[in-house]
Order: C-alpha cells, then sequence, then structure tokens
C-alpha cells in the first residue's frame, strides 16, 4: 500500500525500498513515514509549481526587482545619501 | 620508515627555517626602530641644551619629536641633478618600470603556485591532482628564473637613483631609515624561502609533507606581500605624504610615514593588479607554447594551461577597476585637486587611453570564452547569443571610451556648437562611464556562467526554475545598472556620486550568486561530451597574447599616471623637483615610452622563457594505444 501511495505522487520506485524494510516491522514508523511522504509530495508540488513557467518568471521577478531596490535604498543610505531624492522633491 | 620520518623532520625544519625567516627582519628591526626613533632626538636634545624642538604632522596633525633633516631645496645642478647627456627622467622611468614589472611578475606567480598548489592537493581525481601539481612546478620554474633578474633591475634601479637624483634618494633613505633594511632582509628571506620551496618540491610531493609544502608556499607569499607593501609605502609618501612637518622633518613615528592616505588603496590595488598581469603573462606563455606545439598532447596541455591562467588573471581583473575606483576616490578626498588634475584635466586624456585598454581587456577575455566553446560539445547552443552579446560589449565599450571634451579646431569648435558634442558629449560624463564598465563587466561574468555550463546540463528538479531566474535577475541587473547611469543625471552631484556603489554591488551580485548558483546547478550535471583540450581555434591563443600585452601596457600607463600626478614634487608639496624635467610630457610621448617599455619587457621575458625551456627534460612521446585521434584531457571539468 505504501509503495502504491509512492507511486501515486510520482515518487521513483528506486527512492523508497530502504525506508519500506523498516516500515513493514513497526505500524508507528509506517504512520511517520506516511507523513513523510506528505511533506515529500508538498514539496514535489512546489518544485513542480516553482518549474511553471509563468511562477518561475514572477517569483524570479519579485525577488531580484526586490534584491535590486533593497541594495540601491541601503547602499545609498550606508552613505547618507538619498536614493529616493528625485522622487521625493 | 627512517627515511621517511627524516624527510618529515627535514620538512619541518625547513618551514620553521622559512618561518624564521620571515620573522627575522622584525626581530632585527625591533632595536633599531626603538634607536630610530629616540637616538637621534637625544642627541639633538643634547646638543641644543635639553631643547626638543617639535613639529606638527601634515597629514594626521599630531605633534612629535623633531628627530630627521628638512627635505633638501634643490638647486638645478650637477649637485643635486647631475646628468648623462640624457633625460634622467627617462632613465629612471626605464629603470623603474622594467623592475616593476618583474617585481609583479615574481610575487603574482607563487600566489599562483599556492593556489594550484592547493587545488591539487584537495583534488580527489588523483590524474587530476598529478596535473595540477606538475602546472604549479611549470609556474614556478619561469617565475624562478625571472626573480634573478627582478633582483638585478632592483639593483639597476637603486644606482640609477644615486647616480641621477642623490638629493632626493638621500632624502628618502632618510625618512625610510628604520625600516630600509627591513625591506633588504625581506628580501633575503623572499629568495631563500622560494629556493627551498622550489628545490623541495619533489622531495615533500605527498601526504603530511605535502601540506607542510603547501604552508611553504603560504610564507613565500606573505613575506612576498609584505615586501611588496613597503615599497608601496614609498610611492605613498611621495604623493601623500605624513609622519613629517611642513618642512619635511621626520617627526620619529614610522607608522605614520607608512600608513599615509594612499598607502591600503595603494596595496590593494597593486596586489590585484599584480596577479591579473602574471595571470596575463603566464596565459601568453602557454599561447605561446600551444602556437608552436607540434603533438596534440603538448597543444592540450598548454591549452589547459592557458584556460588556468587567463580564469586567475581574469578572476583578479574583474574587482581590479572598484579598487581603482576606491583608489580615486581616497586621491579625491586627500587632495581634491589631484583627482581634477588626474581626471578632469592635464591627465584625464591618459583615463580615456585607460579606458580604451581595460575594454580592451574585457573584449579579449570575452573572445577568448566565446572561443573556448568551441571545444565542448554541447556548447553550441549559446553561439547564437553571443551576437547579442557583442552588441552590448560594444555599448557599452563606446559609452566607456567616449571623452567629455575634445581637441578642436576653431572651425571644428564652430561646426559642432561648442566643446561638447550635442549628443555624445551626455557620454563623457561618469554616471555614463560607470553604467559603461559595469555592464561590460555583467556580460564577462555572463559568458564565464555560460562558459561553465557549456557542455552540462543541470539535473536538479528545480532546473527550469533556476535557469529562468539566472536570465532574470541578469535581465534586472542590466536594468539596474543602465538605470542607476541614467538617474545620475537627473540629480545633483553629491547624490550621483554615490550611486557608483549600488552599481558595482549590483556587478558583484552577479558575479558572486550566479557563480554560486550555477555551480550548485551543476552539480551532478549530465556530460554532453569532454572538453577536447587542444582543440581550439589559434584566434583565441592570440586573443590570450593581445590580454597579456593590454595588461602589460595599462600598467606601464597607469604607473605613469599615478607617477605624474605629483607634476612638479619629488614629495607632493614637501620636497619640489627643480630638476629641468619637472613638466609633464605630451601624451604621445607618454605612449612611445610606455610602448618601448611594453616591448623591452616582452622581449627579455621571452629570454627568459627560452632560458627556461633550456632546463626542460625532453620526455620521449609514448605511443598511445588509445582511441585514435583520442586527445589526453588535462582536466575533465572547469
Amino acid at each position: 500500500m505504501l509503495l502504491d501511495y509512492g507511486f501515486s505522487i510520482g515518487l521513483p520506485v528506486s527512492s523508497a525500498p530502504v525506508e519500506l524494510k523498516v516500515l513493514c516491522s513497526c505500524q508507528g514508523v509506517a504512520v511517520q513515514f506516511n507523513q513523510r511522504l506528505d511533506l515529500v509530495a508538498e514539496e514535489k508540488k512546489e518544485m513542480s509549481a516553482l518549474n511553471n513557467p509563468v511562477v518561475a518568471v514572477i517569483v524570479s521577478l519579485i525577488i531580484s526587482v526586490g534584491y535590486f531596490v533593497f541594495v540601491d535604498h541601503y547602499l545609498m543610505d550606508m552613505q547618507g545619501l538619498d536614493f529616493w531624492y528625485l522622487f521625493r522633491n | 620508515m627512517g627515511l621517511l620520518a627524516g624527510k618529515r623532520v627535514f620538512s619541518i625544519m625547513a618551514l620553521c627555517m622559512m618561518v624564521g625567516l620571515l620573522l627575522l627582519p622584525i626581530v632585527v628591526a625591533l632595536p633599531s626602530l626603538a634607536i630610530g626613533e629616540e637616538a637621534p632626538a637625544g642627541d639633538a636634545a643634547k646638543k641644543d641644551g635639553d631643547k626638543v624642538e617639535k613639529g606638527r604632522d601634515v597629514y594626521y596633525k599630531t605633534e612629535g619629536i623633531v628627530v630627521g633633516a628638512p627635505a633638501p631645496k634643490t638647486v638645478d645642478g650637477p649637485r643635486d641633478y647631475p646628468r648623462y647627456n640624457f633625460e634622467s627622467r627617462v632613465l629612471l622611468w626605464f629603470a623603474n618600470q622594467q623592475h616593476l614589472y618583474y617585481g609583479s611578475f615574481v610575487l603574482a606567480v607563487p600566489i599562483f603556485c599556492m593556489i594550484i598548489e592547493f587545488m591539487g592537493v584537495v583534488t580527489k581525481d588523483k590524474a587530476l591532482a598529478k596535473r595540477y601539481d606538475q602546472l604549479a612546478y611549470d609556474f614556478i620554474k619561469i617565475s624562478l628564473t625571472a626573480y634573478s633578474l627582478t633582483a638585478i633591475l632592483g639593483g639597476i634601479l637603486i644606482f640609477t637613483f644615486l647616480t641621477l637624483y642623490p638629493a632626493f634618494f638621500s632624502y628618502l633613505s632618510g625618512i625610510f631609515r628604520p625600516v630600509m633594511h627591513i625591506y633588504a632582509l625581506m628580501f633575503v628571506a623572499e629568495s631563500g624561502t622560494l629556493y627551498i620551496y622550489y628545490y623541495g618540491w619533489d622531495k615533500m610531493k605527498e601526504g603530511f609533507l605535502k601540506w607542510i609544502h603547501l604552508s611553504m608556499s603560504v610564507i613565500l607569499n606573505i613575506i612576498g606581500t609584505l615586501l611588496m607593501f613597503l615599497a608601496n609605502s614609498w610611492i605613498g609618501f611621495m604623493m601623500s605624504p605624513a609622519g613629517v612637518d611642513e618642512q619635511g622633518r621626520y617627526l620619529g613615528n614610522i607608522w605614520h610615514v607608512i600608513h599615509t592616505a594612499l598607502w591600503n588603496p595603494l596595496n590593494l590595488h597593486r596586489i590585484l593588479g599584480n596577479m591579473a598581469f602574471g595571470g596575463g603573462v603566464v596565459a601568453a606563455y602557454a599561447a605561446y607554447k600551444f602556437l608552436a606545439s607540434k603533438t596534440d598532447e603538448d597543444r592540450a596541455h598548454y591549452d589547459w594551461m592557458g584556460y588556468i591562467a587567463m580564469a586567475l588573471g581574469v578572476a583578479f581583473l574583474i574587482p581590479l577597476p572598484f579598487a581603482g575606483y576606491w583608489l580615486m576616490r581616497e586621491v579625491y578626498a586627500y587632495r581634491q585637486q589631484m583627482g581634477i588634475t588626474l581626471m578632469g584635466g592635464l591627465l584625464a586624456w591618459l583615463f580615456i587611453i585607460q579606458a580604451t585598454m581595460i575594454g580592451i581587456l574585457f573584449l579579449s577575455t570575452n573572445y577568448y570564452l566565446w572561443q573556448a566553446m568551441g571545444r565542448m560539445r554541447g556548447a553550441e547552443k549559446y553561439q547564437r547569443y553571443i551576437k547579442y552579446l557583442v552588441f552590448i560589449l560594444a555599448c557599452g565599450y563606446m559609452v566607456f571610451i567616449t571623452p567629455h571634451t575634445m581637441v578642436m579646431t576653431p572651425a571644428e569648435l564652430k561646426a559642432m556648437g561648442g566643446q561638447q558634442h550635442p549628443v555624445l558629449g551626455n557620454y563623457g560624463v561618469m554616471s555614463a562611464k560607470n553604467g559603461g564598465i559595469n555592464v561590460i563587466i555583467t556580460t564577462t561574468v555572463l559568458s564565464f556562467v555560460w562558459y561553465m555550463r557549456g557542455n552540462k546540463v543541470s539535473t536538479v528538479s528545480w532546473a527550469k526554475f533556476g535557469n529562468i531566474f539566472m536570465g532574470i535577475f541578469f535581465g534586472a541587473a542590466y536594468f539596474n545598472i543602465i538605470f542607476l547611469a541614467i538617474y545620475g543625471y537627473y540629480i545633483p552631484a553629491n547624490v550621483r556620486v554615490g550611486l557608483s556603489v549600488p552599481q558595482v554591488a549590483t556587478t558583484l551580485s552577479c558575479l558572486f550568486f550566479m557563480f554560486a548558483l550555477n555551480s550548485v546547478m551543476m552539480k551532478g550535471a549530465k556530460q554532453l561530451g569532454p572538453i577536447e583540450w587542444g582543440k581550439i581555434s589559434a584566434r583565441s591563443q592570440y586573443a590570450l597574447i593581445m590580454l597579456a600585452t593590454a595588461f602589460t601596457w595599462m600598467m606601464g600607463l597607469m604607473g605613469y599616471i599615478r607617477s605624474s600626478v605629483r607634476l612638479f614634487w619629488h614629495v607632493n608639496e614637501i620636497m619640489r623637483d627643480n630638476s629641468p624635467w619637472a613638466y609633464t610630457h605630451t601624451v604621445g610621448f607618454a605612449a612611445n615610452m610606455i610602448s618601448f617599455n611594453v616591448l623591452f619587457f616582452w622581449i627579455t621575458i621571452l629570454f627568459v622563457f627560452w632560458l627556461g625551456s633550456l632546463g626542460a627534460k625532453k620526455v620521449p612521446v609514448e605511443s598511445k594505444a588509445g582511441i585514435p585521434g583520442g586527445v589526453p584531457q588535462p582536466a575533465a571539468s572547469h
């Protein structure tokens, strides 16, 4: 069943067998494993969302533009200068 | 076992000896430093009946006891300026420049050796480790021959000073008397360390001994760097004196004399410049050997050597303009007039030539990288985009070299409607030039990133996002640099001057973040094919030679600019130059002189290379049973 679950979220077959041996011996561990698989699935979903070109472009734009605006503002401020001089006046 | 233990003891002893050599000048100097500061003062006090004369430091503004003689007021004559039937300044210029070229080379190459030897020690691939080790050995071998010539040129330089400028040299050596012998002892320590390092190479090539050997290279480079810092303190003192009063009398604090306003910016600028220059010279050597090679094995080896030297050289070239900005900023902070003379006055046209040379350096580097992609299968995908990089580079370059004003006839002036061109004149200001050079450097970083991933395909799960992010980050960086350049036109000068800092930070962000991201993405990447070392166009090797020549020329130019900014002063505002040559040469004369120095250096360094090749053993070429036409691979990765 766990193996089926692994397939259902698109995990490669080779990623499961080592941990499966441990799972069969203890139900509690199996529950934990289920939770871990859920997390992996979440991460996978996030990754696949990031690999969506539109999402990737939007996220990249937010990070890049945010970063450079921060750099411009902070480094001018560090020199005692106002980066927004033109916009304020 | 006994032999190994003996080697260990020998190695540790050698290392201790090097540390001892490093500390020797300082230990010897300690008592003399103390005496040097107090004895003359004591003598003076006795003579004047316990009356101690005090003076105020011209830079630090602190009070100190006068312990030195005032700067001599020289007059044009055989006593202060003895001469041959030739311009003394030109002779000194030549001797100084040649010593500097060789000095830079022999200081830079051991740093390369240290880096390459370290790469050899930490790499897990044994064959690759051996190749790195051999490469480091080849480098130090070249440096060793050049080292003797550096010492000879140093001697010639001192004799030239003593013969042609005795009054000035006597004053300068009087000021630096407490550290003059430290410099000499440092030189002895450098020589001793270099010889032990070189001749101990084979005996200490494995295990713990190798680490000891590597430690020796660290000590060697510490000594070399300290040596350079001391030499820098002399030129720093000549440009921005400190530790003396307004008459040039030494006030007893040698640290003030050394630590002048421009000392640290000069140190940084010179160390980066030396490294870039050293990389260029070794790359040119490899290019020459590549072009002269008759076998595929040799071509593969020298292609790899040229690439490593070029990559190390360019790694130090990229931050060099920023170190230059810092130096200029400190020059302006020290004396605004000095900065204006440099960048907006008498010497401004030399800066246009300098910009041209910097542009050539980056264009050559990019051209080499694009050519180098030809030896990788899979890099063809980038070829169609190179034309866009050429366009961006050309735009940045043209803005970077545009002068603010032109030298024109009255008719031309009238036709243009003023000294500044109505359109192009806008590109002659720092705001545009900062944008231009940062665009050029960012494009070079992009070319490097493309080269590093040329034959690879990332296998990480987020590869698509990574690629998109890199593209957008570079795009945003270009946008930010150009935006800041344009923004500078609309704000006052005192705010505008600060924009260069975020511009530099943008370029450096691309360098560090994109290199790091690319490395993570390319970890465990699928290789589309090996790097076929040796299978590169001959044109690429000429680009390396061009790179080295441009480095050499630019070094000569910048040295001349830095020295000329003192105008008619031996020591700025302290000791006047009263020789008949205390004027600034024309741009044409200076360019000819620099070209002569460059030519002389390259002829002599070729002689040094030839001497080095005489000692090389001829290894018989073994017949290979591998794949027909297969070329040995010096390195599987970048």
